[in-house]
């Protein structure tokens, strides 16, 4: 019954209401976005590196190699000898290593050289291991494999031929056009920054910068590709290494250990832990940001009751009608309440509109230029939780008219005051 | 049976080599914050494993070798506490049993009154307490959170940086003196 007389109420003043309407909109669209990506970034990061144990690099900081190693992002790091590797690999208590190559780049996206246990270890979400959709890991020194995204992307087929860029950039002028590769692989989406590169073999990767000099190539020393095979291809470093031991038991000994070779200044981390101090140190910010949009929240409801209030004194004489034909000043109140209640809801249910066709419009502009995967909106229960709370102040901030209106509709008669 | 005394014997073989290279090297090595302890926990399968450490001025209050009865009681005190594992850990939800514990303390190879160089070289260096804890517990899927006495018993430490591998999952914690921050939880 008074939800009628609420909605009635509420065209009669449309414009205003509509501007109430955006301003609680927009800010619980706000809330809603910034909890949403706080958490799936979280998430996205999470799930990118799963089941390693350690993360070997060169000496720098734990976070700035775990983001490049794995997330491709940060500063390079520097590289490590690959006499190093093989003998930190050899140790008994590992069980597999990943090398990883990073540093030259197809058509924007980056080319990594690593091994056939990329494949065979790598892990990803839930302990997900790496499919194939079509073709086999590399076995040849020119196959490349490549990610479902840049397969998309650049539409890639099964054996099309590549030619790889040295360094970085769309529109690289240094390509390494005298050693095309093949495609043999398309790894199945993953919903990680896998998904946005190509894999070469290490030996692969030492091939088309064979003469190569000083970063660039050198005219007239051409040297066919099948004559290579015989030449001596094993790198003389790589980027990084993930470790997978045979007991975690081990771990932080052999992160020690690694921590202290003599030959080279090494760095090991813990993936898991450098995440966790990655978010210790973003805390701070989460709360800003949270915080920020908890007081526009609040202010937006503050103007929603303030809209409500004013309308009061408009009102008198329609209030004192309703008293005059039976209603009770308890049926004001709840009519006043209901009011708030209907604009907040619908504010919420655009907000949730907005939010799930902006991330999904979004998306696809997160993960390419920011690795970040955001999945779509979905209801969970903090959310909801959040949801009930800006009910909940809806209600309490709508006290003040619909008391005020309570009050008035105790004491005043038809007659209008002045 | 046979399986786990040969875990538990494979792994005091690990530490037992570790503690060497690891006493070589920290000299060498740089992360040394005074009123700061690092606790590393490991729990895979029913095995609890526990590495402490710690500068030694946080437990014993100062960094030299102990030149008087006083000093010498409060370095032998401190050694005590540490080899006492069940007073320096809580695991509230299950029941884990000791089953070895290594303490190595500083200043152990030139005990004796030392030549005045010595003595001075050791002043000026940086030393440090490690305490290796292994466990086995009952319910492992139980142990959810540890409570960590080190506080109360050494009011030297201030924080504690846990960093925590349970069955797989890797995780980090900042713990402090505060009452309510005693306890590492991991999920």
């Amino acid at each position: 019954m008074f939800v009628n007389v609420a909605w009635h109420s509420l065209l009669n003043r449309k414009y205003s209401v509509l501007l109430a309407l955006i301003s609680v909109a927009i800010s619980t669209f706000v809330l809603l976005g910034v909890e949403h990506i706080r958490h799936e970034a979280k998430e996205s990061f999470s799930n990118t590196v799963s089941g390693v144990d350690l993360i070997v690099g060169a000496r720098t900081g734990p976070l700035n190699l775990l983001l490049y190693s794995v997330f491709r992002m940060g500063n390079a790091t520097n590289n490590i000898a690959w006499e190093s590797y093989r003998e930190l690999a050899a140790d008994a208590k590992v069980a597999w290593t990943i090398p990883i190559s990073l540093g030259d780049s197809h058509r924007g996206y980056r080319v990594m050289g690593t091994t056939q246990d990329y494949f065979a270890h790598f892990r990803f979400g839930q302990n997900t291991p790496l499919t194939f959709a079509e073709g086999r890991p590399s076995a040849q020194l020119f196959d490349v494999v490549i990610g479902a995204e840049v397969a998309r992307k650049l539409d890639y087929r099964l054996h099309d031929h590549i030619i790889l860029a040295h360094g970085l950039g769309q529109a690289s002028f240094s390509l390494h056009d005298d050693k095309p590769f093949q495609i043999v692989g398309i790894l199945r989406a993953t919903g990680t920054p896998v998904d946005q590169a190509l894999y070469v073999s290490l030996q692969g990767m030492e091939a088309i910068h064979l003469n190569w000099k000083d970063g660039v190539k050198i005219p007239g020393r051409q040297m066919a590709a099948h004559a290579l095979e015989a030449d001596k291809l094993t790198p003389k470093s790589i980027t990084a290494f993930m470790v997978g031991l045979k007991s975690k038991m081990a771990t932080f000994h052999v992160q020690r250990q690694i921590n202290h070779y003599q030959r080279e200044p090494l760095l090991a981390i813990l993936p898991g832990i450098a995440l966790t101090e990655l978010w210790q140190m973003m805390s701070v910010m989460e709360n800003t940001l949270r915080l920020i949009s908890i007081l526009v929240l609040f202010s937006s409801l503050l103007g929603l009751s303030t809209m409500l209030l004013s309308s009061i004194r408009e009102r008198q004489r329609e209030i004192a009608v309703m008293r005059a034909i039976g209603a009770s000043p308890l049926f004001i109140f709840l009519v006043i309440q209901t009011e708030a209640l209907l604009i907040s809801l619908s504010g919420i249910i655009i907000a949730i509109c907005a939010l799930a066709a902006g991330i999904l419009f979004t998306q696809a502009l997160l993960a390419e230029n920011y690795g970040v995967f955001i999945s779509h909106f979905s209801m969970n229960s903090q959310i909801l939780g959040i949801l009930g709370i800006i009910i909940a102040s809806t209600l309490v901030l709508a006290l003040i008219p619909s008391l005020s209106a309570y009050r008035m509709s105790l004491h005043q008669g038809l007659a209008a005051r002045s | 049976m046979v399986n786990r005394q040969l875990l538990t014997g494979l792994l005091l073989l690990l530490l037992g080599g570790s503690s060497h290279a690891f006493s070589a090297a920290a000299a060498s090595q740089g992360a040394h914050v005074h009123g700061e302890a690092t606790l590393n926990v490991v729990l895979e399968g029913n095995t609890l494993y526990i590495e402490f450490d710690s500068p030694a001025i946080n437990l014993i209050g100062f960094e030299h070798a102990p030149n008087n009865e006083e000093q010498a009681a409060a370095f032998s005190n401190a050694k005590q506490m540490l080899a006492s594992a069940e007073r320096l850990f809580d695991f509230s939800t299950t029941t884990c049993l000791l089953e070895n514990a290594e303490i190595e303390a500083p200043y152990m190879k030139n005990h004796e009154p030392a030549d005045h160089q010595n003595h001075h070289e050791a002043q000026q260096e940086h030393a440090d307490f490690h305490a290796s804890y292994i466990f086995q517990c009952e319910q492992a899927k139980d142990l959810t959170a540890i409570s960590i006495k080190f506080f109360a018993l050494f009011p030297g430490i201030q924080a504690i940086k846990a960093y925590w591998i349970f069955q797989g999952k890797q995780g980090a914690a900042s713990l402090t003196a505060d009452a309510d921050n005693h306890m590492l939880t991991v999920n």
